[in-house]
Formats: C-alpha cells, structure tokens, sequence
C-alpha cells in the first residue's frame, strides 16, 4: 500500500440479524476505499444506506463484520478497545451531526478535552484550545455551557474540538444536518478551510450534495458498496 | 504540567453531588451511632472493670498462703502499688425493715487509698468501735437505714474448728456510692481486725500494681510460690467473658449494618453511571479508555464515602463523649435499665475498635463501588448513535 494512503477500508462487510430472525440485513458489502493523506473525500447516500456505518468502522467506533480498517499501514479492526481509543485520542478527530459535547464541562473545556485525554499539559492544551474557538469566532463563548449555546454554536465547538490534537485524520458525520442553512455554510466553510489550512484528511459523509461537491473526491454509497461519482 | 481529565472531570461531576452525597450521608449516619455505641461499651467495660478491681478484687490476688506476714514480702516488688489484706464472706444483713444478702468485705484501715477513693464517693459518720459497717447507699435505702443506725448480720463463722451461722450486731460507720449499682447492691466492708473473730474465711492479699505489670507481677508471684495466685479476670471469669463477649457481638453486629450501607454505595455508582452514561460513552469516542473511565467514578464516589466516614467518626467520638451525662441524667429521671449500666464512665476511645470499623467500610464500600464500576466497560459508544 502506498505511502500516501492514511486510511484504507478493504472488504469492509457489516450485517445485522433482522429482528424476525430471517436472515441477515447486509449494510456494508465487501466495501473498499483508500483516503489519500491531507485530502477531502465526502460520501453520499441516501438514509439508511449505511453511510454512518462506514464511518463508524473507519473511526474504529464498531467493528466489521468481514475486512479490515487499514491506517497508517497498520490494520488496526483487530487491536483491544484501549488501543481502539488510544488511536482515536491521537489520529482521529470525530465531528458528529448531534455534536456530542459534554454537557458538565464549558465551551473550552469541551475543546480541550482531547488533549486532556491524552495526557497534555493544561496551560498549552487551554493555549491551543484559545486558538482554536477564536478562529471560529467564539472567543467570547469560552466559559458557556452547552446549554447556553446555539446549534451553529455547539458545532463549531465540536469542530475545534475534532482539531484540539491536530489528528490526521477528520470524519465527519453529517456535520451540518441539523444547522440552518446560515449555520451549516458556516460550518461547512470552517470544516473545509481548517481542514485544508492544517493539512488534515477529511472524510465526510453527508446528503447535502453542495457540501459533499465541496471535496476533492465524491463517493456514493449504494448496495453496500462505493462508486466514485466526482473528482 | 501534565493535567489529568479524571481529576478534571471528577471535579466536574461533583458539582452534581446529588446521589453520591446521600450515600456518604448513609455512611455517616451509621458510622456516628457505631462508634458512640462502640465508645460507649468499651468505656463502660473498663469503667466496671476497674470499679471491681479496685473496690472489690485488686489486680492480683493471693490466697491460700502459709502466713501473712511472708505473703506480704513476696509482694514487694516495684510493680506493687497497694497490697491490702482482705476478708470476705457472704452475709445476710437484717433491719428493721429489711433484708439485704451481699458480700462483706473486710479491710484494713488504709484499704481506701486515693486510688481507691477515686472510685467512690463516700461519706463516714463518727461512728466508733470495731462493729461497724460501711453500705452502699442503694443497700442502706433498702434496709432503711443510715449512718449510726444499727442492723444484725448473719455469718458463718468458725468456732472450735466447726462453722456455725452466727448473728453479729453492727452499726453504720458511713456509706459509699460507687456509681455502678450492681456493684453497690453486692458488697458491704467492715473492719478487717473486727472480722478476723467473725469470719471462718481465710485472707486473701488484695494488690494493686503499676498500668500493664498485672502478668510480671502475678509470674513473679507465682516463681515465688507464695500462694494461689489469680487476678481479675480469673476472680470475675462470668463477668469478664461476658463482656468480652457482648463487646464482640455488638462489633459484628454494627460491621453488618456497615456492610449494607457500604453496599448501598454500590447501587449509588451504578446508578451514577447509568446516569453519565451518555458522557461516558462520548468520551469514549474521544479516546477514553474504561480503565481511567473506571477510575474516574471512584474516585467521584470514594473519596465523598470516605468523607463520610470522618464526619461519622468525629460526629460519634463526640456523641460517645457527651453520653454519659446525658445516660446519667436518664437515669435520675428513672430509667430502670439503666441502673444495669455503669453511668459515670470515662469515654475510652480505643483505637482498635476505630481502625476495625473503618478499615471494614473502607474496604467494604471500595470493593462495592469497583464491583459497580464493571458495567462501565459495557457502554458501547455506539449507544450514542443507536439511540439517536
């Protein structure tokens, strides 16, 4: 495998038992991709076609069925749960559409909390953490709790958060899904550009097709499996 | 400086003490009443123990020996505070109004030493003579009489080698209170050289030794070979294995109740993190692993026990050091039980019964919460998605 591929994803099968008892439900089937290193690929689909799936096994979140998840040339579908989240800790940045920030901990503290996980001093980790929410304009946000903020708000945090331990890697779930169309420009916008101006791989995956255009490749995800549809 | 999420998010939770506060409230509220009641037994047990070794018994006794004055040498010996010959027989003391059947003890003039004294309170009429008497003021309440009144006391005495029940007539020198009833109802003293023409019994060496030299003493004694040698709890065998037994019972019995409230604290972690859940789960994403997740909630749950814990062992030193006038003044309100207990005692506050109680809910309520803590591995961050 080359240098240049971050991210791998081979033979990726995933299936659950249908609750009747009937068979299985195929979600994933034998499906490939490569992520080349500081590149931005979306993938579409419709609902329910298995897209988060995808995402969840690349972050190393669920486990596959069949196939491997490659990074970093390393096959890592198969190490323990510790490892599992050392490795999101140090290489991945996750962005969910329901933002998932910690609702005991404020606005800067959510963002720091990576770096706090892995070990980092505080004084820097709340230095980087600074950076971070000014350059989404949420300097004067820093001590509001999740509560006191906006959607728009909360996933800009999020996103800084996905960038708190300059990770290689971004997957990002419907980023945008439950923004206004102000908002999610915004964070699209933001996404893009801090990916780009950190030289992070982005994997994203979304139903809006502008956003999704916005990536130097496309995917769709039909049938379990991927087709590029744009470069 | 490296920071650690658990200290940060630990601090976070326990602004939300809620649950885990009612459980160190739990525990508190156990530990106080365990250790007041622990206090209180030991106090009491070593305040009855030293009323009857010092107003009845002695440290050590010698009986059996050939003569006196050579029993008297072979006590000479620096641990040796007081040696005090005695004379003892069971007596039934008639007044006017009434029966009394008791011990009478017989001691020498300076048989009430300052340590003694310091265990009494009694009060001497100016009453001459050798037939004289000193009672309990609870027996001279039921005889009704008082200092210079006179009461017949039947004993056996010996007479041309044959014992013989016989009536002797005595009058009330003074009267003492000890402050334990069962003790003052049972024993009465006399004049040692009185009794020595009255009472068939043969004398015993009550002696006093230094803190802790009760075994040296009675070794010596016994390489002596002066006489049959014992100390209290040989003389009071009943009394001593009874409260040794009831001091153990009452100790298993509060470790019991300590265990299930600690139990408690288990129920009180599992319940935290199946309200955390959601952040648990989130911070696996974030690359968490369980075992720090783990240590996070013990150290949310723990520490707050374990505050607990000091607060019940503070709160029941003062409870158990307040008891005893509180218990007094319920009994001079009459309180019938309590005239079984020893009310005017030093609260002792032993530090092995302190150390097995908290070493016991330190362990009980750590290994609960960990045992808690397993479910923390089955939050799946997956959860998150499955529910959205």
């Amino acid at each position: 495998m080359s240098n240049d591929i971050l991210l791998a994803l081979e033979g990726i099968s995933k299936s659950f038992d249908k609750p009747s008892g009937e068979g299985k439900l195929v979600i994933l089937d034998r499906l490939c991709l490569e992520v080349p290193r500081a590149c931005a690929i979306s993938v579409i689909g419709k609902s329910g076609s298995g897209k988060s799936t995808m995402l969840q096994i690349a972050g190393l979140l669920e486990n596959p069925t069949e196939g491997r998840v490659i990074l970093n040339g390393s096959i890592c579908s198969s190490l323990s749960e510790n490892r599992k989240a050392e490795l999101r800790n140090t290489h991945m940045g996750f962005i969910f559409q329901s933002n998932l920030l910690l609702e005991d901990f404020n606005a800067i503290e959510n963002v720091m909390v990576p770096a706090l996980i892995a070990g980092k001093s505080f004084s820097r980790s709340r230095q980087r953490a600074l950076d971070l929410l000014s350059k989404v304009d949420l300097k004067d946000r820093l001590e509001h709790y999740p509560r006191e903020l906006s959607g728009g708000e909360k996933q800009r945090i999020a996103i800084c958060r996905a960038l708190m331990n300059e990770p290689e890697l971004i997957l990002a779930d419907e980023p945008t899904g439950s923004l206004d169309e102000a908002n999610a420009s915004i964070c699209e916008s933001l996404l893009l550009d801090l990916a780009r101006e950190e030289g992070k791989t982005l994997l994203l995956v979304t139903h809006n097709m502008d956003f999704a255009n916005k990536a130097q490749a496309v995917y769709r995800l039909l049938h379990g499996r991927l087709e590029r549809i744009a470069e | 400086m490296k920071s650690s999420i658990v200290g940060v998010w630990t601090l976070k939770r326990l602004r939300r003490p809620g649950p885990v506060l009612k459980c160190a409230l739990i525990i508190l509220l156990v530990t106080a009443p365990m250790i007041a009641a622990l206090i209180f037994v030991d106090g009491m047990i070593e305040g009855i123990t030293e009323k009857f070794i010092y107003l009845s018994n002695g440290h050590v006794q010698l009986s059996e020996f050939s003569d006196l004055e050579t029993a008297r040498k072979a006590a000479e010996m620096d641990e040796v505070l007081f040696c005090d010959a005695t004379l003892s027989s069971y007596c039934l003391l008639y007044s006017k109004t009434g029966t009394a059947s008791l011990l009478v003890k017989a001691v020498e003039k300076d048989y009430f030493n300052d340590m003694r004294k310091g265990q009494l309170s009694l009060e001497m009429g100016e009453v001459a003579g050798g037939n004289t008497i000193i009672l309990s003021k609870v027996t001279s309440e039921a005889l009704r009489i008082g200092i210079g009144d006179r009461l017949a006391m039947m004993t056996v005495s010996s007479i041309s080698g044959k014992d013989v029940i016989r009536p002797v007539l005595l009058k009330v020198a003074g009267l003492y209170s000890s402050g334990y009833e069962q003790l003052d109802t049972s024993l009465a003293y006399m004049s040692y050289d009185f009794a020595q023409g009255v009472f068939s019994s043969s004398p015993v060496l009550e002696i006093l030794v230094t803190k802790g030299s009760t075994e040296t003493v009675k070794r010596n004694l016994e390489s002596l070979a002066a006489g049959l040698v014992t100390d209290y709890s040989d003389y009071n065998r009943s009394i001593y294995d009874n409260f040794i037994t009831s001091k153990q019972a009452i100790l298993i019995i509060f470790l019991l109740i300590a265990a299930v409230a600690c139990v408690n604290t288990a129920t009180v972690a599992s319940e935290m993190i199946n309200d955390d859940y959601r952040t648990i789960a989130a911070m696996k994403i974030l690359g968490l692993d369980s075992r720090r997740i783990m240590l996070w909630a013990f150290c949310t749950v723990f520490p707050i026990n374990m505050a607990g814990l000091a607060c019940g062992l503070v709160l029941g030193i003062l409870i158990a050091v307040n008891l005893g006038p509180f218990l007094h003044y319920l009994g001079r309100l009459g309180i019938q039980s309590l005239s079984f207990y020893l009310l005017d005692f030093k609260p002792l506050v032993s530090l092995s019964s302190i150390l097995i109680v908290s070493a016991a809910i330190i362990l009980v309520s750590a290994a609960a919460i960990l045992i808690a803590l397993r479910s923390v591995r089955k939050i799946s961050p997956m959860q998150l998605f499955r529910q959205d």
